[in-house]
C-alpha cells in the first residue's frame, strides 16, 4: 500500500508548493498556471481533449502493433541467413539513428493521408528495439538444445516454432516495452511536425496550438494526459510480459 | 552416417580422428567396436576428447579422418548432455515428448507411453511442473526420460551426473543401471569418475590426455543385477585402483 501512498503524497505536496508559490508571487496564468488552473482546464476541455487523445492513441497503438509484427518478422528473416543480416541490418540501424523530424517533411509530401503519415513516422521510431532485441533472442537459444534439435532432425519450421521463438520471447517483450514509449514519442513528434490543427487533430497538436495562444493551462492539461497515457502503455506492456513469462522466466518471478 | 551391415556390431569407429580448424588435435586415431547391449564407459582426464567422440558418434560433428559406422540395428540415438538442457518454457511432460514431436511420432498411445517413461524415472507426480521447480537430480531424470522416450538403440551420455551431489549420483547410477537391464540399449557413458564407470559398465575404455587415444580396454565382469553393496567389495575397489593406476601412468608421462 505504501508503495502507492508515498509517491502519491510526494506528488500532492509538490503540487501544493507550486500552487502556493503561484498565489504568493501572483504569477499570471499565461506565464505559469497553477495546478488548480490545469485541473479546471482538464475538467472544462475534458471531452474535446479526450477526443484528441483518442486520435493520438489510435496512431500510437497502430504503430506499436505494426512495429511488433514487422519487427519480429524482420528479425526472423534476418536470423535465417548471416549474409542477409550483414546486408540489411545496417539499414535497420539507420532507421534508428536518423531523427524522425528530418524524415517527416518528405513523408508529408509523399503521403496524402495524415493518419498514414503519422503512422509511418511513429512506426519508424518504434520498430528498431523490437528488431534488435528479437534478433538477439533468436541467437541466444541454448547451444545444447540446438544440438538436440539437430540430433532429432527437426526441420526449420520446427526449430523456429519450438526452440527459437520461445527462446526469443523474453527479449522480444523487453524490446516491445521500449517500443511502447517510443511509439508515443514518435506520434507526438510527428503530430507536431505535421502541424495539424483543430479538434479532430491529436493531443500533441492541441498542446502546440494552445501554447501558441498562451493558453498554458490547456497545454499543460494535454501534457498531463500524454504523460498518463505513456505510463499506462508501459504498465500494460509490463503486465503482458509478466503474464506471458510467469511460468518459466526469471524476469517474471518476484513480482507480487 | 553410413551403416555397416557386414558385422553384428552396434557401432564401429575406424581410425577416427579429429583436428579442430585451429590446429588443435582433439582425438588421435581411434578404433573400437561396440556389441549390441553393451554398457561402455569412457574415462579419461578432462579435455581428452571424450565429449568430442560422443558428438562424432551422434553425427553432431564430422571426423577429420576415419569413419564412424552405425550397425544395421542402430537407428535411433539418444543423447544426454552434461546439463539437463530442458526447455524452461515447457512442462516436464512436454519436454519429454519433444523427440517424438520432432520426428512426427505423436502416435495414439502417446499418453500411456509418456506415463510409462515418467514412471521409469520416478517423475510421475511432476509431469505438469516446469523445470525451474525441479531439483538438479530431478532435472537430470527428466533429461534421461527424454532420451529414453524414443526407445533408443544407442544411448550417449556425456558426464550426465557430474554436477550432482554424491547421494543423488549413486541413486541415479542404480536407477540407470536398472533401466538399462530392462531395456537393453547400447550405452556409451562418458565420465571422469572411475568408481561410477566401474559400477555401471561391462567395459571401460581408458583414454590418454589430449590428443585422446584409447590406452586400455578393460572388461568389467560383475554380475547383474548389481546392488549398491558392490561398491564396498574388494574386487570392485581393486578394479578401480587398477584403472586409476593405468590413467596415472599416462598423466605423469604427460607432465614430465
Amino acid at each position: 500500500m505504501s508503495r502507492i501512498l508515498w509517491p502519491l503524497a510526494f506528488g500532492l505536496a509538490l503540487l501544493g508548493v507550486w500552487e502556493t508559490l503561484i498565489i504568493m508571487y501572483e504569477v499570471p496564468p499565461y506565464i505559469l498556471p497553477g495546478p488548480s488552473d490545469v485541473a479546471a482546464s482538464l475538467w472544462n476541455d475534458g471531452p474535446s481533449l479526450l477526443k484528441s487523445l483518442a486520435v493520438t492513441l489510435q496512431v500510437t497503438l497502430a504503430a506499436l502493433v505494426l512495429a511488433c509484427i514487422s519487427g519480429a518478422g524482420i528479425a526472423i528473416l534476418l536470423e535465417q541467413s548471416k549474409t542477409l543480416e550483414r546486408i540489411l541490418f545496417p539499414y535497420a540501424v539507420f532507421l534508428q539513428v536518423t531523427p524522425i523530424v528530418t524524415i517527416a517533411p518528405f513523408v508529408i509530401i509523399w503521403v496524402d493521408s495524415v493518419f498514414v503519415v503519422l503512422l509511418i513516422l511513429a512506426w519508424m521510431a518504434a520498430v528498431f528495439p523490437v528488431i534488435s532485441n528479437t534478433l538477439l533472442g533468436l541467437k541466444s537459444a541454448d547451444r545444447n538444445l540446438r544440438d538436440l534439435f539437430i540430433l532429432y532432425e527437426a526441420n526449420r519450421t520446427q526449430t523456429l516454432r519450438h526452440l527459437l521463438i520461445p527462446s526469443a520471447l523474453p527479449y522480444f517483450l523487453g524490446g516491445l516495452r521500449i517500443s511502447g514509449g517510443l511509439a508515443l514519442i514518435g506520434t507526438v513528434v510527428a503530430e507536431m511536425v505535421a502541424g495539424t490543427s483543430g479538434e479532430s487533430s491529436g493531443l500533441a497538436s492541441r498542446l502546440l496550438e494552445s501554447s501558441y495562444r498562451l493558453e498554458l493551462s490547456r497545454a499543460l492539461a494535454c501534457f498531463v494526459l500524454l504523460s498518463i497515457t505513456g505510463f499506462c502503455i508501459y504498465a500494460a506492456l509490463n503486465w503482458l510480459s509478466d503474464r506471458l513469462l510467469r511460468n518459466w522466466h526469471e524476469s517474471a518471478f518476484g513480482n507480487p | 552416417m553410413p551403416s555397416d551391415n557386414s558385422t553384428s556390431h552396434s557401432l564401429t569407429l575406424a581410425n577416427v580422428s579429429k583436428t579442430y580448424p585451429s590446429g588443435l588435435d582433439a582425438l588421435a586415431p581411434i578404433n573400437f567396436s561396440l556389441y549390441p547391449g553393451e554398457f561402455v564407459s569412457l574415462v579419461g582426464p578432462s579435455g581428452c576428447g571424450k565429449s568430442t567422440m560422443l558428438r562424432l558418434v551422434a553425427g553432431l560433428t564430422e571426423p577429420t579422418r576415419g569413419k564412424a559406422y552405425l550397425g544395421s540395428g542402430t537407428t535411433k540415438i539418444g543423447f544426454v548432455f552434461q546439463d539437463p538442457t530442458l526447455m524452461p518454457w515447457a512442462t516436464v511432460s512436454e519436454n519429454i515428448q519433444l523427440p517424438l514431436k520432432l520426428s512426427n511420432m505423436l502416435e495414439p498411445g502417446l499418453k500411456e507411453h509418456v506415463a510409462t517413461v515418467l514412471d521409469w524415472v520416478g517423475l510421475t507426480d511432476f509431469r505438469d511442473v516446469y523445470p525451474r521447480e525441479l531439483s538438479g537430480g530431478m532435472k537430470m531424470r527428466a533429461s534421461i526420460a527424454r532420451a529414453l522416450i524414443i526407445q533408443p538403440d544407442l544411448l550417449l551420455l556425456d558426464e550426465p551426473f557430474a554436477a550432482l551431489d554424491e547421494f543423488t549420483r549413486a541413486q541415479l547410477n542404480e536407477d540407470l543401471l536398472h533401466l538399462w537391464q530392462q531395456e537393453k540399449w547400447t550405452s556409451i557413458f562418458v565420465t571422469h569418475s572411475i568408481r561410477e564407470a566401474v559400477f555401471l559398465s561391462n567395459r571401460i575404455l581408458v583414454m590418454s590426455p589430449r590428443p585422446g587415444r584409447i590406452i586400455a580396454d578393460v572388461p568389467v565382469r560383475f554380475d547383474h543385477p548389481r546392488d549398491p553393496g558392490l561398491r564396498n567389495s574388494h574386487a570392485y575397489n581393486d578394479l578401480c585402483a587398477d584403472i586409476a593406476s593405468r590413467l596415472a601412468v599416462h598423466m605423469n608421462g604427460e607432465e614430465r
